[in-house]
């Protein structure tokens, strides 16, 4: 009965708010939250589930001691206009995580991070 | 400048814009309806509209312009002034940039339109084709355009007219009708029309909304049955409610008040001020959940 409600409000909200899903979100990224990589990736590679604007994305990597890493600015991916790609340094053995900003295409800026292991 | 900072700035552009527009549809459709009217009460209403749907224009294109602005700060990272220099940039390299540019310029050639009429007749058609042209950019900036000019985008363009056809004339009476009159002869048919347009743009609001919601959100409402915890579901779930008490105090002055007109003249132009303040705080309530970020299901 309470489920049936909230589902009656939501799509009563649905209908005077059709623009609120409009959002750029993480889909799918390499490294993958919580992979153990075997060496240092290249590049860390996003995937949306709408097209984003590469060229005002953003994609920053703290290591588990609080160090910064500089990432190049992100590209877009040629194969999927959904996706972005950003080269990285080689990185030593450890915790990061990638704190990334995404910029859909109605100009709403998103943000998320995720962590990833390098093992030794 | 924090991202905070800036999203919040970003929001109060959003929000003046939509209520500009709102206005700018609201006294383009009360000159309308009152344009056969004789009444002085009627000709002091369309005199007030004239003068609403120059500073609706002119709210909307300073909120258009701001939001840019802001927009420029937050996508370079760059301090104010060089921020701006890139918005040629943004407006070459973005779908929104695009679209927001389009906006821009219906606004500026709307606001042209009404100056230069200061002292002839309001040119009501032109400025009916410019506002809908400032529905489909602003329809077409959003994810709705995103992959080009299709049906999804001119069911948000019907979706943008209707809510501001539905709010704006409640803020246009509001603020446009003489206060102290009772309108005897003009007054009651108003209301009547009135009450038509409102039931006509409601109809289409929901009806636009809900399909485009539903196209958007690939057919699942998930991130409102699980948002009540985040300050994105309280904002949803507020706007929800000043939704209901509009459409509330819309069916109240409709079915309870109109068929005692124009008797009850007071008591109309009373709730409609009610109505019109409580259609103003969904529109804010709107662009604070269009700006924020849904929660992650």
């Amino acid at each position: 009965m309470k489920s049936s409600l909230r589902g009656a409000l939501a799509t009563l909200a649905a209908t005077f708010s059709p623009l609120v899903f409009a959002h750029a979100s993480l889909v799918d990224s390499f490294p993958a939250k919580d992979q153990v990589m075997t060496g240092s990736p290249a590049e860390i590679h996003l995937t949306f589930n709408e097209h984003v604007e590469a060229r005002y994305c953003r994609v920053k990597l703290v290591s588990d001691a609080g160090k910064n890493f500089d990432t190049d600015r992100p590209a877009a991916d040629k194969a999927n206009p959904n996706a972005i790609v950003a080269a990285v340094p080689v990185l030593k053995p450890g915790i990061y995580r990638a704190h990334w900003t995404a910029v859909g295409s109605d100009g709403h800026k998103t943000h998320g991070d995720f962590s990833f292991t390098v093992a030794k | 400048m924090d991202d905070a900072t800036l999203a919040a700035l970003s929001t109060a552009a959003s929000a003046a814009f939509d209520v500009g527009f709102a206005a700018m549809v609201g006294a383009l459709a009360t000159r309308a309806l009152l344009n056969d009217a004789a009444s002085d009460w009627a000709l002091r209403c369309r005199r007030r509209c004239r003068r609403l749907l120059l500073r609706a224009c002119v709210l909307a294109l300073a909120a258009s312009l701001a939001w840019m602005a802001v927009q420029a700060v937050s996508l370079t990272e760059l301090p104010w002034g060089e921020a701006l220099l890139a918005v040629g940039g943004i407006v070459r390299d973005t779908p929104f940039g695009r679209a927001w540019a389009v906006v821009v310029l219906a606004l500026a050639l709307a606001i042209a339109l009404v100056v230069a009429h200061q002292r002839r007749a309001t040119p009501l058609a032109s400025l009916a084709v410019l506002a809908a042209i400032v529905a489909a950019a602003h329809a077409s900036a959003g994810h709705a355009g995103a992959n080009g000019l299709g049906a999804l985008t001119l069911v948000m363009a019907v979706h943008v007219l209707a809510t501001a056809s539905w709010a704006g004339p409640v803020f246009a009476a509001a603020l446009c009708m003489p206060r102290g009159d009772v309108p005897t002869v003009d007054g009651p048919d108003h209301a009547r029309r009135l009450s038509m347009l409102a039931t006509a743009s409601l109809a289409a609001v929901a009806l636009t909304g809900g399909a485009s919601a539903w196209h958007e959100s690939g057919g699942t409402l998930a991130p409102m049955l699980t948002s009540t915890r985040t300050d994105w579901g309280v904002a949803l779930d507020v706007k929800l409610a000043l939704v209901a008490v509009a459409i509330a105090l819309g069916g109240f002055n409709r079915f309870v008040v109109m068929p005692s007109l124009p008797s009850g003249w007071r008591r109309f132009e009373r709730v409609l001020r009610i109505e019109a303040v409580v259609l103003l705080a969904a529109l804010v309530a709107a662009a604070v959940l269009a700006n924020g970020e849904p929660p992650v299901v």
